[in-house]
């Protein structure tokens, strides 16, 4: 019975297979830390993070990828997973602005429900060509990694978000939450 | 209310012992306890259908008293979070009580969609539910593996601290403070 948030999360089981974390990532909105499972609204991811990747070895060369899995919405995730960010070739102790970005940041922005944001990376064997997928959608990150010989990810941190005027999943009138 | 879950419950365990017509289906340990309710509200409607008494807990009334005398929403949230982080005795529970698909063969004369409606709208509910439950506590999972690694690295930077302070004063007695300055002094500017 795992504490690993991203296993309570279901990032692990809805998007990757269970993995040990042997990178150091950090990623900044707005120069804040984001904290693995927090909340964050639109307004605030609106713009790519830093994304930073620790370590000494500046020839190890990371994959980044940011997914949606509830996407369009968490009951119904047709979309599952959809694409938000795809960069490449990112040195270790730089961050993701010295890589190749292959698809673009799009903006978070869930109408319906509270959907994760998931950032998964890569640990790189060679520098590769990668080629952008045709389309956003029903992107599966497992595939990917497959398919370009990525192997395991080397580490994943999460948030939340709703739209911006969600209410935080309680519907409840009283303020107090004792009615 | 608790009462007669228990009496519900011995009488399923008696019942799940003797019977031998078992429909299997496609039985599965995940299927959530809303058909229970449905199960109770019509027992006309189906026969009793369970899973074989080979998933039984080694002391059965023990393993169901556990979840029965929890208040009802315990026994929700035992059966919903388990498709989350399976706790140690839903499952065996959840498979006495489950019939094999929980959306199919409920429909009987008359206002048989409604019915689905509802129905549909609880297993909504309980995954919104689950969900929600399982956002709240990889967060707190989260936050206190954060407090952990700081006050270990807390610990560990004050006793560097104190390390450091007295190495300075040792430093200090030795020598007088303006020879010390002006050796570090110089160390910098090389």
């Amino acid at each position: 019975m795992s504490r690993d948030p991203l296993v309570v999360g279901n990032v692990v089981g809805d998007v990757l297979d269970p993995f040990t974390k042997s990178a150091s990532v950090r990623v900044l909105y707005n120069s804040r830390e984001l904290t693995n499972g927090s909340d964050l609204k639109p307004s605030q991811v609106a713009n790519e993070p830093r994304v930073e990747i620790g370590g000494r070895d500046m020839r190890n060369l990371y994959t980044l990828v940011m997914v949606d899995p509830d996407s369009p919405s968490p009951s119904n995730p047709t979309k599952r997973e959809y694409l938000h960010w795809l960069v490449t070739d990112i040195p270790e102790t730089t961050n993701e602005s010295f890589g190749n970005e292959i698809v673009s940041y799009e903006s978070p922005r869930p109408t319906a429900g509270i959907h994760r944001f998931i950032f998964v990376l890569f640990r790189q064997s060679v520098r590769q060509t990668i080629d952008p997928p045709g389309w956003r959608a029903n992107f599966n990150t497992k595939d990917f990694a497959a398919l370009y010989n990525l192997g395991p990810p080397v580490a994943a941190i999460f948030f939340n978000c709703q739209r911006e005027s969600g209410c935080g999943g309680r519907r409840n009138p009283s303020v107090g939450g004792w009615s | 209310m608790e009462e007669l879950w228990r009496d519900i419950a011995l009488s399923a365990v008696t019942a799940a012992t003797a019977s031998t017509s078992l429909d299997l289906g496609t039985s599965n340990p995940s299927c959530d306890d809303a058909s229970l309710q449905d199960f109770l509200a019509g027992p006309l409607n189906r026969p009793l259908v369970l899973p074989p008494p080979t998933p039984l807990p080694p002391s059965p009334a023990e393993g169901l008293g556990l979840c029965l005398n929890s208040a009802p929403a315990d026994f929700n949230d035992t059966n919903a979070s388990m498709t989350a982080a399976a706790p140690p005795h839903a499952p065996q529970f959840d498979a006495y009580f489950c019939p094999a698909n929980s959306s199919s063969g409920f429909s009987s004369t008359g206002g048989s969609s409604t019915r689905d409606h509802r129905h549909k709208r609880m297993i909504k509910n309980r995954e919104s539910a689950a969900r929600s439950r399982a956002r709240k506590q990889a967060y707190t999972n989260e936050l206190e593996i954060e407090v952990a690694h700081l006050l270990e690295e807390n610990a560990k930077l004050k006793k560097q601290y104190e390390e450091l302070a007295v190495a300075a004063a040792q430093l200090l007695q030795k020598h007088s403070p303006k020879k010390l300055l002006i050796t570090i002094l110089r160390k910098c500017k090389v």
